[in-house]
């Protein structure tokens, strides 16, 4: 038996980040503590999703944003064994700060050419303290910077919805919005599943050709409208 | 066409083919087809081009045809390429296979682009696609129905051996390698910046030609094996030295055991890496030169690369014509090269100089000139500080590009640099000479430079005057 030409095969990588604003502001109305709630809950379903692909590794990071920014979960974990750390609130909300770090991490090397698109989630409650065109900037200047799939969770009414749609970059896409704790737990499982699972697909596309995630099902501002605000 | 899982091995003219396709074990948990597509001809041994194409088909929602339009890729790129190059020349080869690669990319992608149509309406959408289409969402049935062409979208990649040169061709992802032998596996094209991630360019593009990368190897640089794969297969291995090492591992093989035990073994080997790797489906074409098939022609030892395998260093290497990805450092220019070709002349008045230097210039990396002529070619180092776009010979000085916008002169003996124009208006891409001139195009600013040489004054045209 003639052996298989070349090195070792390996399943593509699919690097998933949580951004998330724990600045003091979240430490109000509970949101801090739905957000905590909605990334464990989220978890399970996540590996589902991941186990159904078995060609893609999905990687889970997560970066925190508050008096400058840290990773909370900094080494890439397999999502099969990645466990969730309660994160805490304070400070302000240096997203700049953030978006340089993520820069870093989405450069070539330590990223491959061979990988998925990653996925950034980015949950915020309010307004960049600090220098966030730049660190967009930065951000966009990787080519898996553009390249990532950018989605964005606005909570409440005080978020700054045009600093999420810059971070995210494609007009067609809008934040979506969580102003309840129930609202939440939907969007980070959206983003946790459903973007997963369209950017992990071995379709490829044409530059024209829309690699947008699909819209939640439902609105989260219309729903929280009619049930009553939260935030 | 392969579309299902055959291996098949081919022996012509002392060339040997050997390729497969599988469908990708994702296509198989999913129910979808396989969507590559892989063609050869001549199916038996005779005379004249040898051409291999393989294709992949997009798969993404809109491109619910996609396994045809990559089956039609194959076979018109085949049939394109063979009646193209039946009745190459030398003297096509040595001054205008660029010119004879852009035109047949036009050609490819205009015959694409009718066959697809003609398909579509022969076949138009069954109610099962327009269900299919309507729950991709995005608007995908609406998008085909405007343009039927998208749902058709592939990718593409041709190599045509004939008796003077390797040409090669590309239009979105996959893989062409050349192997030489161990440690020296060469990438015979530009690399193309945008195919990052899961986004392609693609022959259902608009203008789908200016997005294909060529390049010609002579006949004296052969490599011992050309390597086409479809994305599936590159993707499939851990890094990038894994997959190489396919390249010089199949070369192995194939001198000690023979292309013929590959193709035995060649489906269940793009089984396992599709299930291993990445998922897709896996196509892999091997076109195997003999040494020696050129030996009228004089043999120049290719370059042994120093690296464990460098992809830089080409003859010949472009995009078919038009600007460029932002970014992109390659050489630049064919579509001007071919105008310095066309007007027949290299010469021009030189700078200090009226002997002429025969032979044309390439640029090698980032910081070397290449001549080529008759004898084997010489390289020349230039002081660059921000690289080298583009050269041309001009008498008996090499004119260097910068791509900050500077055109130094060199002497190519010695490197030194007898004059230098400081920052030329706009950013100029490529240069030639010809006419008795030098010429840069700046297409960004839509216009063409032309410099005297021999006091270096400046004259600017408009790209709508100087036409084509």
């Amino acid at each position: 038996m003639m052996e298989r030409p070349g090195g070792r095969l390996a399943r593509r990588v699919l690097h998933f980040f949580f951004l998330l604003d724990c600045s003091g502001s979240m430490s109000v109305g509970g949101k801090i503590e739905a957000l905590n709630n909605a990334i464990r809950e989220a978890l399970p379903h996540m590996r589902r999703v991941a186990a159904d692909n078995p060609n893609a590794e999905v990687l889970v990071r997560a970066l925190s944003f508050s008096d400058g920014a840290r990773w909370v979960v900094g080494e890439p974990a397999p999502v099969e064994r990645f466990t969730w750390t309660d994160v805490t609130a304070g400070g302000l909300t240096d997203l700049g700060a953030a978006l340089l770090l993520m820069a870093d991490q989405l450069r070539m090397p330590p990223m491959e050419a061979r990988a998925l698109p990653p996925v950034i989630v980015l949950v915020s409650d309010g307004r960049p303290t600090d220098d966030f065109e730049g660190g967009l900037e930065a951000l966009l200047r990787e080519p898996w910077g553009q390249r990532a799939v950018k989605v964005a969770v606005a909570i409440g009414r005080d978020a700054d919805y045009q600093v999420l749609q810059s971070f995210i970059g494609d007009p067609s896409i809008q934040p979506v919005s969580a102003h309840s704790p129930e609202d939440l737990v939907r969007h980070i499982r959206w983003a946790s599943t459903v973007v997963v699972q369209s950017v992990s697909s071995i379709a490829a596309s044409d530059p024209e050709a829309s690699l947008l995630p699909p819209t939640p099902a439902a609105s989260g501002a219309a729903a929280a409208m009619a049930e009553g605000l939260t935030w | 066409v392969v579309t299902s899982p055959v291996a098949a091995g081919c022996l012509t003219d002392g060339i040997r083919l050997v390729g497969a396709s599988v469908r990708g074990a994702g296509h198989v948990r999913s129910g979808q087809p396989n969507q590559d597509a892989l063609h050869w001809e001549p199916a038996r041994s005779e005379s004249g081009p040898v051409v291999m194409a393989v294709a992949d088909g997009h798969g993404s929602a809109r491109s619910a045809r996609s396994d045809r339009g990559a089956a039609l890729a194959v076979l018109v790129a085949v049939s394109t390429l063979r009646g193209r190059l039946s009745s190459q020349s030398p003297r096509d080869v040595s001054r205008s296979s660029a010119a004879s690669l852009a035109s047949a990319a036009k050609e490819i992608a205009s015959s694409w682009h009718e066959a697809v149509l003609a398909d579509y309406e022969e076949d138009p959408l069954a109610e099962s696609e327009r269900s299919r289409l309507m729950e991709a969402g995005a608007d995908a049935l609406g998008e085909v129905l405007r343009n039927p062409v998208v749902a058709y979208g592939a990718t593409l990649l041709a190599v045509a051996v004939t008796e003077l040169a390797i040409h090669i061709l590309q239009i979105g992802d996959g893989e062409v390698l050349a192997v030489y032998g161990p440690g020296d596996v060469r990438r015979p094209l530009v690399g193309d910046e945008r195919l990052l991630g899961n986004v392609t360019t693609s022959l259902s593009a608009a203008e789908a030609w200016r997005d294909f990368r060529v390049g010609t190897i002579n006949a004296t640089e052969a490599p011992r094996l050309i390597v086409l794969c479809t994305d599936g297969y590159s993707n499939s291995f851990e890094t990038e030295d894994a997959f190489l090492q396919a390249g010089e591992d199949l070369l192995r093989m194939a001198d000690s055991e023979g292309l013929d035990r590959i193709a035995e073994h060649l489906e269940g080997w793009l089984h396992e890496t599709s299930e291993l790797g990445a998922g897709d489906d896996v196509t892999l074409g091997l076109v195997s030169i003999p040494s020696g098939r050129w030996p009228q022609l004089g043999q120049v030892p290719p370059k042994a690369s120093t690296d464990g395998g460098r992809r830089d260093g080409w003859l010949r290497h472009g995009w078919a014509r038009g600007p460029r990805p932002r970014g992109q450092i390659a050489l630049a220019g064919l579509g001007l090269l071919l105008v310095g070709f066309a007007l027949g002349v290299w010469s021009g008045r030189s700078l200090g100089g009226t002997e002429t230097v025969p032979g044309a210039w390439f640029v090698q990396g980032e910081a070397t000139v290449l001549r080529v002529d008759e004898t084997p070619p010489a390289s020349v180092q230039v002081p660059t500080t921000s690289g080298i776009v583009d050269a041309a010979g001009v008498g008996d000085r090499v004119w260097v590009l910068h791509r900050e916008g500077r055109v130094t002169i060199v002497e190519p003996a010695s490197g030194s640099v007898e004059a230098q124009i400081e920052m030329l208006p706009g950013r100029p891409t490529a240069m030639t000479a010809g006419a008795g001139f030098v010429w840069l195009i700046d297409e960004q600013a839509g216009r063409v430079l032309r410099i005297d040489p021999s006091d270096l004054s400046m004259v600017t045209i408009p790209l709508d005057e100087a036409g084509e």
